[in-house]
């Protein structure tokens, strides 16, 4: 039954879901699909963004494989998802160069890597060997100037280009159902999206580990964030102050990139290990989260070898992996990310206008079927 | 426990059912308003039109006011109305996830208690031992086994899956039935338990018939099939004749009502016809309907005799082909308030029965939405503590 094209198939398994409505209650992609009388292919996708893959209405429905009917919500929804990162993503060619395999995205960090250090090292060696100091510091090795190149125009790269993606996808998805948005709107919607409210808001009494995914990704996001604010506090330290790195471990910088770093590699590893239910017919991106580690890392390992003699190459394999984490950031598994959060403001938007009586004109919920 | 499906299918009917009927003395987060015991004994006995006794509906409507407290004791939960979600109702509650949800969190609590279940294991038959010890013979994955025990409980549903048995009542027209649940429903331990002696309870008339999509697979369509809102449109047979006309709103009752309708039409087969119109408001159908002005999907399945029907002639139809869909039926064994069968001359110590098997001694004729689940849930707890004692005595 289940049609190759995403949106078909999307949309049979959605109109499956309404015609039975058995798993209104269990997450938002139920609550508000319930009101649609049909799906176009933007609302679909809007309801793809909103699931978390975890699993609960796949345990529950009757009609899941193998029965005939194979309806698989979070799978058919998860491949859709996965369709819309290619179609949304900017520039299309590089997308659909990366798209050709699932690890895609980690291929092109590895290489990075691999360059960076096969460019930099020769072309640093000399300067290590005429400083003369066991532990040389990073700027001896690399100038300031390079590194902000080396990180800055990839996380440029990746800033213009998923800008690209996420503006039509908001064009397609949210910009008519969200009209006005006002603060209380957008900052309800921006709570639920750094607590992660619908992550496993479930209280069906399943097993854990949709709660303690959110946990890990917490620690994936905030660890990120730490990071982030160590590169800002380092710039500021640099540019304001006039302080040059490296910098003492009981720095700013250094604590919250130490911390980040760590936060990163446990969110990562639990992320991969709590997933309890796969779907082996769907090609998914897989790149971002070794990607991510691999930043982190090999950004740990240069805090805790920084004196040592392999410092030179950690440098070189951490700049790699920045930049080409970077590079491939605006294609694949991160889009969920921001796509994530428009589907939400949608669905805060939705919300908000039936709140208010009367209704829309949309199905009324006496369509409820039991015998 | 010993179950003829295979685990993904395990349950029966139950996976597909989702609300039960349940009296309550104040609102509570499921249920709004109150429901007394009293009322629901009544409700039972007034739909059976006096055919069942006061003592039984009392048992089955004292014993669902549990229901909430031993469900959330076993890790299924009903679904609160505060998200709204769910319509307004006084009388039945909902499961969170629906019938198969329930079924999980029940499988898991069983395995917690130490209960095994055999899949893939149809017992063939039953053996009555004379010293109390019960025998039964069991094909498990095509192997032939015999386990005894002191105490059986029958709890194996209707016959609504055995064609042959439902022809004795509707003939031929069975044959044109789809079977909206479980295909394992034969009614074989039923069936045994008569021939044992047994006495029977309800009448083969006693089944819950409802319009499905011709469409539908032969079993566990389930839910999406079920074709609603006849009264917005006009029902044709095969020959292109209105069928039934003049009802009024679209109530849940109704669905039995067309369903009979249906099973007494030529070839069990008949065509709702509606305006186009009616797809704006109301969900897209799990199959969606033939739109007449598609010559293609007209000729092919549609025929000629509704084709040329006026109102598929305007052009402004869309047609949905119907058929029977039969949920259970109800004629089964009848029981003393501990659950157990009723013998003709002989009883048998340590026999119990509970659930659909057992639905004659509760509804007759109409059936109340919810009361499936209900039975199944109030005289199984009745009938498994029973047998307990009975096998430790
Ligand atoms: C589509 C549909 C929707 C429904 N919706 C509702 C609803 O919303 N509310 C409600 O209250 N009721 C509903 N019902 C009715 C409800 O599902 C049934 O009343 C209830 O499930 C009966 O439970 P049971 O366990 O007695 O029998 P069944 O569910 O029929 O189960 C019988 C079990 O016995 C097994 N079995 C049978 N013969 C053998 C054998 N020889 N050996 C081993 N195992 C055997 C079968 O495999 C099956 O698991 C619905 C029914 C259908 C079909
Ligand atoms: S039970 Fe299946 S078909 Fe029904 S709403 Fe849940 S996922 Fe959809
Ligand atoms: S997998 Fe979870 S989040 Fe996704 S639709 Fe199902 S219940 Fe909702």
């Amino acid at each position: 039954m289940p049609s190759a094209d995403p949106f078909d198939a999307a949309r049979h398994v959605m109109t499956a879901c309404n015609a039975c409505g058995y798993c209104r209650g269990y997450c938002q992609v139920f609550n508000l699909s319930h009101h649609y009388a049909s799906f176009t292919e933007n609302d679909l996708s809007y309801l793809a963004s909103l699931c978390y893959d975890c699993g609960a209405c796949l345990d529950a429905c009757q009609y899941a494989p193998p029965h005939a009917f194979e309806i698989d919500v979070p799978g058919s929804l998860k491949a859709l998802r996965q369709h819309t990162y290619r179609i949304y993503a900017r520039p299309r060619v590089v997308a659909r160069f990366l798209g050709q395999s699932r690890y895609g995205g980690l291929i092109l960090v590895l290489s990075v890597m691999l360059l960076s250090a096969s460019f930099l090292l020769p072309a640093v060696s000399p300067r290590i060997s005429s400083s003369g100091a066991v532990a040389p510091a990073f700027y001896d090795i690399v100038s300031w100037q390079t590194m902000v190149l080396i990180g800055g125009l990839p996380a440029m790269w990746s800033f213009v280009a998923a800008m690209g993606s996420v503006a039509s996808f908001w064009r397609d998805i949210a910009a008519d159902s969200v009209k006005r948005p006002n603060l209380a709107l957008i900052l309800g919607t921006l709570r639920d999206i750094l607590t992660w409210r619908h992550f496993g808001a479930l209280s069906h009494g399943c097993t854990g580990s949709a709660r303690w995914r959110k946990y890990f990704h917490w620690s994936l996001f905030y660890g990120c964030m730490s990071c982030f604010a160590s590169t800002l506090i380092a710039t500021i330290y640099h540019h304001a102050l006039g302080e040059i790195a490296p910098y003492p471990y009981l720095s700013l910088p250094v604590i919250l990139g130490a911390v980040g770093g760590g936060a990163v590699v446990l969110g990562t590893i639990g992320m991969a290990t709590t997933q309890d239910h796969t779907h082996p017919g769907i090609k998914t991106d897989q790149s971002l989260l070794p990607s991510l580690s691999l930043v982190a890392a090999t950004g740990l390992l240069l805090l805790l070898l920084r004196e040592s003699r392999s410092m030179t190459l950690l440098l070189t394999l951490h700049l790699g992996a920045v930049a080409g984490f970077f590079l491939s950031l605006p294609y694949g598994h991160f889009l969920h990310g921001p796509f994530r959060g428009i589907a939400m403001l949608r669905a805060a938007a939705e919300n908000r206008l039936r709140a208010v009586p009367p209704a829309s004109a949309t199905v009324s919920s006496k369509s409820v079927s039991a015998d | 426990m010993i179950e003829a499906s295979p685990k993904d299918f395990r349950g029966g009917n139950t996976r597909h059912a989702r609300n039960c009927r349940l009296a309550h003395s104040q609102e509570s987060s499921f249920v709004r308003a109150h429901y007394p015991i009293s009322e629901f004994a009544t409700d039972l006995l007034s739909a059976a039109n006096g055919r069942i006794s006061q003592e039984m509906a009392n048992i089955l409507a004292a014993g669902s006011a549990e229901i909430p407290a031993w469900l959330s004791a076993h890790g299924a939960l009903l679904q609160p109305w505060a998200g709204g979600q769910i319509p307004w109702s006084r009388k039945t509650a909902f499961f969170l996830g629906g019938g198969k949800t329930l079924l999980n969190a029940l499988y898991a609590a069983a395995r917690k208690a130490g209960i095994d279940v055999i899949y893939d294991s149809e017992v063939l038959s039953l053996h009555f031992g004379n010293s109390a010890l019960h025998e039964v013979t069991v094909d498990h994955d095509s192997q032939i086994e015999r386990i005894a025990s002191r105490s059986i409980v029958a709890c194996s549903g209707g016959y609504q899956a055995n064609v042959g048995r439902l022809r004795e009542y509707w003939g031929h027209a069975a044959d044109n039935f789809i079977v909206r649940g479980s295909r394992y429903a034969t009614g074989r331990i039923l069936a045994q338990l008569w021939s044992a002696g047994a006495e029977p309870a309800g009448d083969p008339a006693d089944c819950h018939l409802v319009p499905v999509d011709a469409r539908s697979p032969q079993f566990d369509g389930g839910i999406v099939t079920r074709v609603d809102g006849l009264a917005d449109g006009v029902v044709l047979d095969g020959f292109g004749r209105q069928l039934y006309s003049g009802l009024p709103a679209d109530t849940p009752r109704q669905f039995s009502i067309w369903g009979r309708v249906i099973a007494a039409s030529p070839g069990q087969c008949a065509y709702l016809v509606q305006n186009r119109d009616v797809l704006a408001s109301r969900h897209a159908s799990f199959f969606p309907p033939i739109d007449t002005a598609s010559a293609a999907a007209a000729t092919s399945l549609i025929p000629a005799g509704i084709r040329q029907s006026d109102i598929v002639r305007t052009g402004t139809g869309i047609v949905t082909p119907l058929r029977p869909g039969i949920s259970f039926t109800g004629l089964g064994l009848k029981v003393d308030p501990l659950a157990r069968p009723i013998w003709r001359s002989v009883g048998r110590a340590g026999i119990f029965a509970a659930g659909m098997i057992i639905a004659g001694n509760f509804f007759r004729g109409k059936y109340l939405s919810g009361l499936g689940t209900t039975i199944g849930i109030v005289l199984g707890r009745i009938a498994g503590r029973e047998a307990a004692q009975y096998a430790l005595s």
